[in-house]
């Protein structure tokens, strides 16, 4: 299973962000989400929403075996093995591998809670099998 | 026939029903609303077959009418 | 403090001094955010009397205890000030991902006071906040500024910005964010102006503390839940506010030519759906919303994007001005959002404007050769430029139709359209006696975010002046402007029908404070009545004749339309004010008694009566 986004239809609103660092972090607060909303304005106008495609690349590079798979099969990061080096944060092809020591000791990602589809309106998120969604 | 579909707030003056069945094919959207005793112009936007029509649109046999309404206020 | 940002932060531009004091627990209490923090600051804080664009006035900018969480619409920032324009209670409403991010730097108010000596910007990153030099900022356009400042310190910023409008003290200058969300009405961008602060720029990354975690996450995804079931969801988010632009048309609440009739013969090539098919390419929602109502829209004609037109836009840009090609109103509206200048208020005096011209009160002379008849895009456009710059006919027209008549007079005063000197936003209320009451009576002017009653109008029986339409508009009145103390956006309520009750187990759980709609409305009432005390301080002999709406509306019925022929008589007019003042607890001249006052916990005011 992996998250899905249709950018074409994000509006913005940002209500994945803050869904996500509740589940991840059960705190408020958007900055500590595993999403990113990246707005083009004024020019072309639109929102480009970078999900995690559980591609797996950040687990083969942790030198601490931090990150490991749940039983949703998605890789998220054993807070309790995690030393910051960062490894995974270069080699995330979509930029969702977050290490911010200011913000968390440890290193964060998606792992497929699903609450950003719970609250997104406009239908953008949606949670499938990769094979169901080949082009 | 055709189904009427008053969203939100509208559904109050049908007694809280979902969807009614009209005898309205041939009709204008005006003409249907009168039928399910809705009046007009409390009406702000139609959608015939999820597409917005004016209440002049006359309907045909199966279409299915949305209809929605401002209680709120703007 | 659970739901709040924690802090309030004053900034005082004369001394370039800023400090950062806990929010007061009283304040909490009894106004518990957003719009109620401002009418507390405003009236605790500016003294009687001080000029709206002398140092002495402040702009208080807060969010309320719903911001910036997971609650849907909780993207809504007040801004409370003295109005330049009306010389009252100015309380706008911004949307976007400014309040949010204000609540996540810890910030539940930002006050600014004094004036700077040079123009600045005040930079807050967390903790840190300072204000610095904006001569590379000044005299440019609202929209290039925030891009400029986008570049320069990443998308993570949020902006809000004055336009040339601010700079130059138009009396209805609006503050611009996010590319096309403004707090547009009643002149706070000239206050910011006069302050020579061209921006604010923030940016906070602290978590904010919930009473009742559990409690909170089941409320909020239980309101989302709502919206997300609500059988109107598709219709007004494919739409937003344009939703009722053919609707207003159909019953006569269009505004036309200078509200000289409610109905417009160009109005279908204005409608929703046509605008959505033309020219809209994204949807685009303040911070949390799942219905967004924000279009952003190419002009292919123009070359050139803009968040908009909304419904308020289209009206007073468009129809108004008997203009009926969508893509022109969208440059209108682009060039106003650029100049920092509200789309309401200059469609409002554009049309006076136009109307004037077509009586031969103002000649070309006045007008600098401009043809200024009903329809002439080139010379809106040319007028908006020149508003902003406060130039020629501009300079008269900047200052709002109250004053631009009174300056003018010959009889023009009888078609300024405004109430307390807020241009009247987008309905026509020739014959809709609660909307008419509604304008004539919301604590800002002629605006319609307070209450709201045109379709209650028609149900009723849109002539009818009864107590149940004056017992509704109060009943709005306390309760609609709560969802802008919470920091949240009514439209979920208005337009999705989401139960009202589903605010209030989410409000307990974050603030960790129980509090009924039956309190909430207590709270509401005790804003508006605050808010009026405001008025009556800042305002020799105020009173009922400060409540009557625009001549317009009582003397000069409509010929055209839907609503041709029809009008509220001035005894209605009176009738409806004595109804209202009589259920609010106010004298007959509009006072608040002591007995109410003192009701609403606000003794203290009694004794300035
Ligand atoms: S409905 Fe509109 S104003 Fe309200 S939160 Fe959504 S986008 Fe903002």
């Amino acid at each position: 299973m992996r998250l899905y986004a249709d950018s074409s239809k994000c509006c913005g609103c940002s209500a994945c962000l803050v869904a996500c660092s509740l589940n991840l972090f059960e705190e408020n607060n958007p900055k500590k989400a595993a999403l990113r909303v990246v707005p083009h304005f004024p020019e072309p106008g639109n929102y480009e929403l970078k999900v995690c495609t559980q591609c797996g690349e950040c687990a083969q590079v942790c030198p601490t075996g931090a990150i490991q798979r749940n039983e949703r099969g998605a890789y998220f990061v054993d807070a309790a093995l995690c030393d910051l080096c960062g490894a995974c944060e270069t080699v995330c092809p979509e930029g969702v591998m977050f290490v911010v020591p200011e913000m968390s000791e440890h290193s964060w990602k998606c792992d497929l809670c699903g609450d950003c589809v719970l609250v997104c309106g406009m239908n953008v998120l949606w949670i499938a099998e990769p094979s169901t969604q080949a082009a | 026939m055709i189904t009427l579909r008053p969203l939100g707030g509208l559904k109050a003056l049908v007694h809280d029903q979902k969807e009614l069945h009209l005898e309205a094919a041939g009709c204008s959207v005006r003409e249907a609303l009168l039928l399910a005793n809705i009046r007009p112009e409390l009406v702000a936007l139609v959608l015939v077959n999820a597409r917005p029509v004016d209440k002049a649109h006359r309907l045909a046999d199966g279409d299915i009418v949305q209809v929605l309404t401002v209680f709120g206020g703007g | 403090m659970n739901g709040y940002g924690g802090s309030i932060l004053r900034v005082n531009l004369t001394e370039g001094k800023i400090t950062r004091l806990p929010t007061p627990a009283d304040v909490i209490r009894d106004y518990i955010g957003g719009r109620g923090f401002g009418a507390y600051f405003l009236y605790h804080e500016v003294p009687a009397h001080a000029d709206p664009l002398g140092p002495e006035n402040k702009l208080i900018i807060s969010t309320g205890p719903l911001s910036g969480l997971m609650i849907p619409g909780a993207g809504k920032c007040d801004f409370s000030t003295k109005s330049p324009l009306t010389g009252g209670y100015a309380g706008s409403s911004l949307g976007g991902l400014f309040t949010a991010e204000m609540k996540y730097a810890g910030i539940d108010s930002i006050i600014l006071e004094g004036i700077s000596p040079k123009p600045v910007y005040l930079f807050i990153d967390d903790r840190k906040a300072e204000l610095r030099d904006a001569s590379e900022y000044w005299g440019k356009g609202s929209i290039t500024v925030e891009r400029m400042f986008k570049e320069q310190l990443g998308e993570e910023f949020q902006v809000a910005v004055i336009g040339p409008g601010g700079e130059n003290l138009v009396s209805y200058a609006s503050i611009n964010h996010d590319y096309g969300r403004e707090a547009g009405r009643g002149g706070v961008g000239a206050v910011m102006g006069s302050k020579r602060l061209k921006a604010i720029v923030l940016h906070g990354t602290q978590s904010v503390q919930v009473a009742d975690l559990a409690g909170y996450r089941q409320a909020g995804m239980a309101l989302f839940k709502a919206c997300k079931d609500s059988d109107g969801l598709k219709p007004w988010q494919d739409y937003g506010t344009t939703i009722v632009t053919s609707w207003c048309d159909e019953v006569g609440a269009l505004p036309t030519r200078n509200f000289s009739a409610g109905s417009f013969e160009g109005g279908p090539t204005l409608y929703g759906p046509v605008m959505r098919e033309q020219i809209v390419i994204t949807d685009k929602g303040c911070f949390g919303c799942p219905s967004p109502c924000g279009k952003y829209s190419r002009m292919k004609r123009y070359g050139s994007t803009v968040e908009g037109p909304e419904y308020e836009t289209i009206g007073m840009l468009g129809s108004n001005l008997g203009i009926a090609d969508i893509q022109d109103v969208a440059q209108a509206n682009l060039l106003c959002d650029e100049l920092g200048i509200d789309t309401i208020s200059a469609g409002s005096a554009i049309g006076w404007a136009m109307e004037c011209f077509e009586k031969g009160i103002l000649t070309l002379e006045d007008t600098g050769g401009l043809e200024l008849r009903f329809g002439n895009v080139p010379a809106v456009f040319e007028l908006l430029q020149a508003i902003a710059k406060r130039q020629g006919l501009g300079a008269l027209l900047s200052q709002g139709v109250k004053a631009a008549a009174k300056q003018v007079g010959k009889g023009s005063e009888k078609f300024a359209i405004h109430v307390k000197g807020m241009e009247q936003s987008a309905y026509a209320t020739h014959n809709a006696t609660a909307m008419l009451l509604a304008y004539m009576t919301c604590d800002v002017g002629a605006h319609h975010n307070r209450s709201w009653a045109i379709t209650y109008d028609l149900q009723v029986g849109r002539e009818l002046v009864v107590p149940e339409k004056v017992a509704r508009i109060i009943w709005l009145q306390d309760f609609r402007p709560m969802f802008d103390v919470f920091g949240t956006c009514r439209l979920q309520w208005v337009e999705l029908g989401i139960d009202r009750e589903l605010y209030v187990p989410a409000l307990a759980a974050v603030t960790g404070v129980q509090r009924s709609w039956e309190e909430l409305e207590m709270v509401g009432a005790r804003i508006w009545n605050l808010n009026r005390m405001f008025w009556i301080r800042e305002n020799e002999g105020f009173g009922r004749e400060w409540d009557l709406p625009a001549p317009r509306f009582y003397e000069e019925a409509p010929k055209t339309g839907v609503t041709a022929g029809q009008i509220t008589r001035l005894e209605d007019v009176h009738k409806l004010l004595d109804m209202y003042y009589e259920q609010r607890g106010w004298s007959s001249n509009g006072i608040p008694t002591p007995a109410t006052l003192e009701k609403l916990g606000l003794a203290e005011l009694a004794q300035t009566l």
